[in-house]
């Protein structure tokens, strides 16, 4: 149940990305592994066994399934959202008792695909040459 | 370390932006320098580890590189608070040291809540500082002259401009020569700038194309490149490419906190240089405390020091550094405080403090922040924090009645007035907003965030700093207690921003955030004014503790920065500045530093 197949099936419709793009076959930054991780560490099983549950269980559309089933749902909700976060700024959001907002790492930091979505670089990471700046970026192609 | 038997022309006490400028200087005219700096030593490999703490921060403040070291604390933007007569501020001094980091280095109290920073490890401030160097206009120099207002610096433009070209040429400023004389400004014929100004991002270009040209506080506007200590394209000076060893600037958009490759100039480029001439040494992790003074001659004989090996450790060593001259270059509060804290049975008041203008004329650029959507898209979060802006708003018949400003153009979208794009991104993630909705919603709309800040002047008498009676840091020494205030004179410059503002979304054609508009009067650093709230934000431009002047009545030092009141101490820094302009005002400083030192010198 609680598999990286799932995580990133599911992760893949909450993104927007295809599940390729969010593990690709030659993943050296490991951030999809490192995601799935922190998920799991912070979240309760049986939480988890019900998110992984609802989520092979959608009939129909995809999409307006884990709109309606998951991220509308009390629980399930707050964790989809946690998810969203997690890959677009590298961030855990503390939900549980005891647990802290915090950056997972430098390179889930390096990694948030909200950057990229901006047409930018994560603050403090840039790899663009000098003067980059004097033109609009090559926006990503949302098909 | 034990420096008892060595002799030293200079001590100088910090070893931050301006008092590394007066070692190089002095060590090349051959005298022997001893540096006594409070924080943790400059390394090599300082850069990689603050980096670290920088992408692991969640709150990415101009701190959060830097960890907090309670033996040489400083202030955060994350401890402002509001004041009120029972604020915790007030409590916190008989708190354990270890609440530094939760309950501020600060004893703020009031009436406004202080929102400028510093810090205190080798290289100082220059650390975070975003790398603007503008030059003051000949008019920031005569205030009361020409507007009847605050007072006159014992210099002028033109005793500067020299040393001007001195500081561009250390820090590597890349401008524009041609767009820089405005206002009177005037260099000296031929001179160009080491770099040329770097490329304006899009939504410079767009504020450009939209405002070039009308007339805003009496002046018609041009939107120009700003100055800035960070590397471009170079120049030939002299008939030498410029160049100095550093990288071009990528972008990286994260001048403040970190830049990540030093493209941007920091102080411990001059401090590497001025070690490497083998006239200076430094003690790290040495606190200067005590400014030790010879009560018939008024010299001073030394400075007495704690030195500690951890951030959090005990006293580790104690002793009395010693030269010909001293020079304290601690920041404008650390250095005030200093010699508030020196006190004897001479001199009551505090060393250099004959005229009572030790602490006092506490003065800042608080920036009214103003920032909403474009009506396309303009690409924030690119290129160098700020790369244009506008000056030509910086002078006229107004400034009688009210402050001036200029507006810089920011290039980080909502980051720093609303923490984006990860407040903006919470937002919509909480409105359900997923999948490729989220990201069609942030292609378009977190593309068109952007913001402008106007830097306000002040005059002095508004604040002052003084060392606190009962809250100490771990060595036992006390933490500044922070007078802070806004005149009328200000609050009306924050008014007209309000109208400038207006003006310029107007021809923009952008949408004000509410946030923007409508600030919470319950924020730290919010006021009220002809019935409008207002917010502030401190630029960390801090000025005024120690200010120089023209007679020993009224200023702490003369014009070579040299006190009034002991002929072998100089005090440098942003803290001579009598008034503060517009201008970011490090480029001055270091101009002043190099003025001091020439002073220095001939008297060795
Ligand atoms: C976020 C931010 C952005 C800024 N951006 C700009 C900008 O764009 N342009 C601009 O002109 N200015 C800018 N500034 C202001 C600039 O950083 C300061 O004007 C400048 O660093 C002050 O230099 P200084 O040498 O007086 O002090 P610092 O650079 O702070 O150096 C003081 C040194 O003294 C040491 N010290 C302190 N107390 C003691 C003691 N008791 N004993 C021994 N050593 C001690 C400290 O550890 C430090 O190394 C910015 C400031 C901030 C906070
Ligand atoms: S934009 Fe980036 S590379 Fe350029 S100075 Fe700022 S932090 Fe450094």
């Amino acid at each position: 149940m609680n598999t990286i197949e799932n995580f990133i099936n599911l992760s893949a419709v909450l993104t927007g990305y295809e599940a390729i793009e969010l593990k690709p076959k030659n993943d050296t930054q490991q951030v999809a592994q490192k995601y799935f991780d922190t998920l799991t560490k912070n979240t309760p099983v049986d939480v988890l066994n019900d998110l992984y549950n609802t989520f092979l269980n959608i009939k129909g559309d995809i999409t307006d399934g884990v709109l309606k089933q998951i991220l509308q749902d009390a629980t399930l909700g707050q964790l989809a959202r946690n998810i969203i976060q997690m890959w677009y700024t590298g961030i855990w959001y503390g939900l549980y008792p005891g647990q802290m907002d915090y950056v997972i790492s430098s390179t889930a930091y390096t990694n948030g695909l909200v950057w990229k979505e901006m047409g930018a670089h994560p603050m403090g990471f840039s790899e663009g040459n000098f003067g980059y700046w004097a033109d609009a970026p090559q926006m990503p192609v949302i098909k | 370390m034990s420096n008892s038997t060595k002799k030293y022309d200079v001590v100088i006490v910090g070893a931050g932006f301006a008092g590394n400028v007066m070692a190089l200087e002095l060590a090349k005219a051959g005298k022997k320098v001893l540096m006594v700096e409070g924080g943790d030593p400059f390394k090599s490999d300082n850069r990689e580890v603050f980096m670290q703490n920088f992408f692991l921060a969640m709150a990415k403040t101009p701190e959060s590189p830097y960890p907090q070291n309670y033996n040489s604390p400083r202030p955060s933007v994350l401890d402002i608070q509001n004041i009120t007569p029972n604020s915790p501020q007030g409590q916190n001094g008989t708190n354990p040291v270890k609440d530094i980091a939760t309950n501020g280095y600060f004893i703020e109290k009031g009436p406004m809540a202080f929102g400028s920073t510093y810090e205190r490890v080798a290289g100082g401030t220059s650390w975070h500082w975003l790398g603007t160097c503008l030059r003051l206009l000949p008019s920031d120099f005569r205030m009361k002259t020409e507007f009847g207002v605050g007072v006159d610096w014992p210099i002028s433009y033109d005793d500067l401009s020299a040393y001007y070209n001195k500081a561009e040429f250390e820090i590597g400023v890349s401008a524009d020569v041609e767009e820089q004389n405005i206002h009177g400004v005037t260099f000296t014929p031929g001179y160009k700038y080491p770099m040329q100004s770097l490329p304006p991002t899009v939504l410079d270009k767009k504020f450009s194309e939209k405002l070039n040209g009308i007339t805003l506080d009496g002046s018609i506007v041009k939107v120009t490149g700003t100055p800035a200590g960070r590397n471009s394209t170079s120049n030939k000076i002299d008939g030498k490419i410029y160049n100095n060893g550093r990288r071009l600037c990528q972008g990286n958009t994260n001048c403040t906190p970190i830049c990540p490759i030093q493209a941007k100039y920091d102080a411990t480029v001059t401090l590497a240089k001025a070690l490497n001439t083998g006239n200076v040494d430094i003690m790290y992790q040495t606190v200067a405390y005590n400014i030790l003074i010879d009560e018939t001659t008024k010299k001073v004989t030394g400075i007495a020091y704690k030195q500690y090996e951890t951030k959090l450790g005990p006293v580790t060593g104690e002793g009395v550094v010693t030269a010909t001259s001293y020079i304290i270059a601690a920041h404008a509060v650390e250095t005030a405080k200093l010699l508030l804290m020196s006190k004897n049975k001479t001199m009551p008041n505090g060393i250099a403090n004959s005229s009572g203008q030790v602490g006092k004329n506490l003065m800042d650029h608080p920036v009214k922040l103003s920032w909403g959507l474009m009506p396309e898209s303009t690409y924030p979060f690119r290129g160098p924090l700020s790369t244009s802006g506008i000056e030509t708003t910086r002078d006229g018949e107004f400034r009688k009645k009210r402050a001036a400003y200029r507006i810089e153009i920011g290039n980080e979208g909502w980051n720093w007035t609303m923490g984006a794009p990860y407040s903006t991104l919470t937002d919509l993630v909480n409105k359900n907003t997923f999948g490729k909705a989220l990201r069609q919603e942030i292609a378009s709309n977190f593309t068109r965030q952007f913001r402008i800040g106007f830097l306000v002047e002040q005059l002095p008498g508004d604040g002052y700093i003084v060392p606190s009676a009962i809250a100490t840091d771990n060595l036992g020494l006390p933490r500044p207690e922070v007078h802070y205030d806004l005149s009328d004179y200000t609050k009306a410059g924050f008014e007209a921003a309000v109208e400038a503002t207006n003006t310029i979304f107007g021809l923009l054609g952008a949408k004000e955030s509410i946030e923007s508009s409508n600030p919470p009067a319950s924020r730290p650093g919010s006021f009220t004014y002809n019935n409008k709230t207002y917010f502030s934000n401190g630029a960390g431009h801090v000025m005024g503790t120690h200010r120089m002047g023209a007679t020993p009545q009224d200023s702490v030092t003369d014009a070579n920065m040299k006190t009034w009141d002991h002929d072998n101490l100089y005090l440098v820094g942003c803290g001579t500045f009598p008034t503060t302009g517009t201008a970011n005002p490090s480029l001055t400083m270091m101009a002043l530093a190099y003025k001091a030192t020439e002073a220095l010198l001939k008297t060795l």
